[in-house]
């Protein structure tokens, strides 16, 4: 197998600790995401992965091979930075077939594989042209065609949109996801925004101060978050403080506020204890809006604020204990502000992480 | 890996060089100044320092430093805000011109000023003041006013630089929040701006500090550098001329400790990135006139010596005119047919160049250790190169005479080695300097974008790192060698014999010679200042706005 397997990398810049005993595994022909806030280490163990930062513990295995000390030029990767880093003293055919040079390929190959990286990238009409003569999202696509161009089995991605504006980088979202999956190439790709990441992701890790919060699958991720932390990074969560009050038969009755209610034990990561403390996930679409008086297990509050986005509506409520999110979707009318609500939870679509 | 090569090779090579050929022939001065019959008595240096013909030479060059500092801002400052500020069609002219003064020809340099400046010089004839004694009746301020005129390039390079560095949206902001153009400039442009003046006014204070030439020519003696030379005669049985020398250097290290301590932070960054250029002006008639006039006003003054000198050199009959009543070009043609002048220009050629081939070796190699690979003690490092541009080369060259002595670089035997070697000690500020300036605007992401693309380290260098610097490299390279031609007090210690004599010092014989030496001098040394000229132009025109980082500490 070809993926990328690290285990037990630590890296420390003097007195800050950028990696702390970070283990994952980086499937073959994966769209990998490393996310977190920043100053959570994910770019540090991008570089680890390319060869610019050694680590000063553990191991990264690439093919079932340690790789830990190779030389970053013996890696055969590829990798796209945050600011391109297209050499401002080359042409942007220069850039793109320095991969090439440097593998010593016949000249008639490298011109027609750098022609052909370039028309992947739909550039190549601007080969002659020096990068300060390009716009951001030019730019980025000559970064994107220097780091295929030569075939790596492996491409790394730094923040590679974040210079964007918001359309363009909706684009290449797509247009990178595409690219990947028809090439098949495992691509890591760094990021800070949640977005991106559930938008393009195969699988993710989350950050936190240098360790691994939770790995998976976006949606797993976002349905089963292994902390506070996670849900509230990835994804918005209101977070409500619950007890255990008993376990039997598959189900567990949980008691929140004056609120019971039972869900499956597969609502918890670990079985839980009777009398134990739990937070429950509550995201703001497993809110709904109900009537005063309901017997279903219900907030009051009154809307404090309202955003629109298409034809969803997300609002802010304050109840009496905490602020909620909530967001509607079913295209009902827009609620005005200050106005008085109820509402639902879906109690099947709840998890609960230990408090 | 290659750390475990390159790090050490990087400490051995810095140590060798710099611990054998500058700081141990430095020891010499102190072992003699605290050492006496082989007893330590720091009582000499105590007595000497506290002296009163000490401490009033110590006061004057101190005063001097600063009044040249002031003068040379005042000079500089408008130059810098136009050519940073506003767009004209003869700027690049302009801005080449500036840097001209820094060149002077030794020696005969004061052959110019006296032509101009004698009683009955160029200026008493034209204004009728013959025979007033401008250079006698000079004192403190008329040294620090001709040093201000060769100096002032060096202030006005850093100030341009930093001026040009600030970010426009910054200034806009102040603009924008309500503040007037004069409040802008207190409040933003001049606070951003001051680590670049500071560094460049250390180093025009130190220089002007430790001048020996022009406090000579203008007969002002109670200087330091005076004092040290009157005593360098005897550095070797005389302890008070290097106690001297210690306090200079101990007075030179203190400046640069507070100064580094203090106002080292550059508040702009050295990798500016994603800032937008600024926006340059177009100048009103009216202010483009004041530009072209102030200009012409300044390069005049400063290029006074200059002229005189190239009158000098064309002049067939000078005696109580204005200008030659004569012209000739004969001492032109006696200096390219003279076989000494010949060999003095190669040999100049040979010792500045192999000097230089040094200096850009060890420029880039350390300016990439102390970047890329931020190597332990590079601070010490970055100091311990700087030293040279504030020691006076005379305290180097007798250094050198007192080490190797009877040693095989023996500079009586042959004077070569340590004349290149010297050379180039005192001249890898420049080419470190441009190096660093270059590599600390060039993303280190570039050369592990060309890693990543599978370069090895020194195909990376050579593809990716040297072509980004290239031009400061050719600048700092320029700039060595130039003022590597211009070295006076080591050619004069070293180069006894005739046949090693590099140019300045053949100017020096020539100016000896019987009945034309002095023209033929003059001659020689206006071929200097045009090829030595066109190398500054061309240095400036290859840095651009950089040029200035190469002259700060």
């Amino acid at each position: 197998m070809n993926g990328l397997e690290i285990s037990g990398v630590s890296k420390r810049f003097g007195a800050t600790v950028a990696l702390d005993d970070v283990s994952l595994t980086i499937n073959e022909h994966e769209l990998f995401f490393l996310l977190g806030p920043s100053g959570c280490g994910k770019t540090t163990l991008l570089r680890c992965i390319a060869g610019l930062c050694r680590p000063d513990a553990g191991t990264v295995r690439f093919g079932g091979n340690d790789i830990t000390n190779t030389p970053v030029d013996k890696r055969n990767m590829g990798m796209v930075f945050q600011n391109y880093s297209l050499w401002p003293h080359m042409t942007v055919f220069e850039n793109v077939a320095y991969g090439l040079k440097m593998r010593n390929r016949a000249k008639d190959e490298t011109e027609s594989r750098a022609f052909k990286a370039l028309a992947m990238v739909e550039m190549q009409g601007l080969k002659d042209r020096k990068p300060a003569a390009l716009s951001g999202g030019q730019q980025q696509r000559i970064a994107l065609a220097r780091a295929l161009v030569y075939e790596p089995p492996v491409v790394l991605l730094d923040e590679p949109l974040s210079n964007l504006d918001a359309k363009l980088r909706k684009e290449m979202r797509m247009e990178i996801r595409a690219i990947q999956k028809r090439l098949g190439v495992t691509m890591v790709y760094v990021t800070h925004d949640q977005e991106e990441a559930s938008a393009m992701a195969d699988r993710m890790a989350l950050l936190d101060k240098g360790r691994i919060v939770q790995s998976g699958t976006p949606r797993e991720i976002y349905r089963r978050p292994a902390s506070a932390f996670a849900a509230q990074f990835f994804g918005q969560a209101n977070l409500l403080a619950c007890t255990v009050a008993t376990v039997a038969e598959g189900r567990a009755a949980i008691a929140c506020g004056t609120a019971r209610f039972a869900v499956p034990l597969s609502a918890f990561g670990a079985t839980p204890v009777q009398g134990q403390r739990a937070t429950a996930v509550v995201r703001p679409e497993d809110l709904y809006w109900s009537e005063a008086g309901n017997q279903e297990p219900h907030i009051s509050g009154t809307i404090a604020g309202h955003e629109r986005s298409g034809g969803v509506h997300t609002y802010t409520i304050d109840a009496p204990k905490q602020q909620f999110i909530m967001q509607d979707g079913t295209g009902g009318e827009e609620r005005a502000i200050g106005s008085a609500v109820t509402m639902g939870i879906r109690t099947d679509r709840l998890y609960f992480i230990h408090a | 890996m290659k750390n475990r090569i390159l790090i050490p090779l990087f400490y051995a090579c810095v140590s060798l060089f710099l611990l054998a050929f500058l700081i141990y022939p430095l020891s010499g001065v102190f072992a003699r100044t605290f050492f006496f019959d082989g007893r330590f008595s720091p009582g000499i240096f105590g007595n000497t320092a506290l002296s009163p013909a000490v401490l009033s030479a110590c006061g004057n060059s101190f005063v001097l430093g600063i009044a040249t500092v002031v003068i040379s801002t005042i000079i500089a400052l408008p130059l810098s805000v136009f050519v940073s500020g506003y767009e004209f069609r003869l700027k690049v002219i302009v801005a080449g011109l500036v840097l001209v003064p820094m060149i002077m020809p030794p020696f005969v340099g004061a052959i110019g000023i006296q032509r101009i400046f004698a009683r009955y010089g160029l200026l008493n004839m034209l204004a009728g003041t013959a025979p007033f004694d401008w250079l006698g009746n000079a004192g403190l301020l008329g040294v620090a006013f001709l040093q201000a005129l060769h100096l002032f390039p060096i202030m006005y390079l850093n100030l341009t630089a930093v001026l040009s560095n600030i970010d426009p949206a910054l200034e806009e902001a102040a603009q924008s929040a309500g503040a007037g153009p004069w409040r802008v400039f207190r409040d933003v442009t001049m606070p951003l701006a001051m680590q670049g003046f500071l560094s460049g006014a250390i180093i025009v204070f130190l220089w002007s500090f430790t001048d020996l030439g022009t406090p000579l020519v203008l007969g002002f003696r109670q200087v330091m550098a005076v004092e040290i030379f009157d005593r360098a005669v005897s550095v070797n049985n005389d302890p008070t001329g290097s106690a001297m020398v210690v306090l200079v250097i101990a007075i030179t290290v203190a400046l640069m400790f507070v100064f580094k301590r203090f106002f080292a932070d550059d508040l702009l960054g050295s990798g500016s990135k994603g800032i937008r250029g600024r926006e340059l002006k177009t100048p009103s008639p009216l202010l483009l006139c004041g530009i072209y006039g102030f200009a012409t006003a300044v390069l005049a003054a400063s290029l006074l010596p200059h002229i005189g000198l190239l009158l000098t050199s064309l002049a067939g009959d000078w005696f109580m005119t204005p200008l030659p009543t004569q012209w000739t070009l004969g001492f032109f043609s006696a200096a390219a047919s003279d076989e000494n002048i010949a060999r003095a220009v190669g040999n100049s050629g040979l010792y500045s160049g192999l000097s230089t081939m040094i200096d850009i070796v060890l420029g880039v190699f350390i300016a990439y250790m102390l970047l890329r690979y931020r190597v332990r003690a590079g601070w010490l490092v970055d100091a311990t190169i700087m030293l040279p541009l504030a020691l006076p080369g005379i305290i180097l060259a007798f250094g050198y005479v007192a080490t190797f002595s009877g040693t095989f670089l023996d500079p009586l035997k042959n004077p070569v080695p340590l004349l290149v070697i010297g050379y180039a000690v005192r001249r890898l500020p420049y080419c470190f300097r441009a190096a660093y300036a270059g590599l600390s605007q060039v993303s280190v992401e570039y050369e592990e974008a060309s890693r990543v693309c599978g370069a090895s380290a020194p195909r990376t260098v050579f593809r990716i790192t040297v072509p980004l610097i290239g031009g400061s490299i050719i600048a700092g390279a320029i700039l060595s060698f130039m003022f590597a031609v211009l070295e006076v007090s080591e050619s004069m210690v070293l180069a006894v014999k005739e046949q090693f004599f590099p140019i300045t010092r053949e100017i020096y014989a020539l100016l000896t010679k019987i009945p034309d030496g002095d023209y033929v001098a003059s001659a020689l040394g206006v071929l200097c200042m045009f090829f030595l000229g066109a190398g500054i132009v061309a240095a400036s025109l290859l840095m651009g706005k950089q040029l200035g980082r190469m002259f700060r500490m």
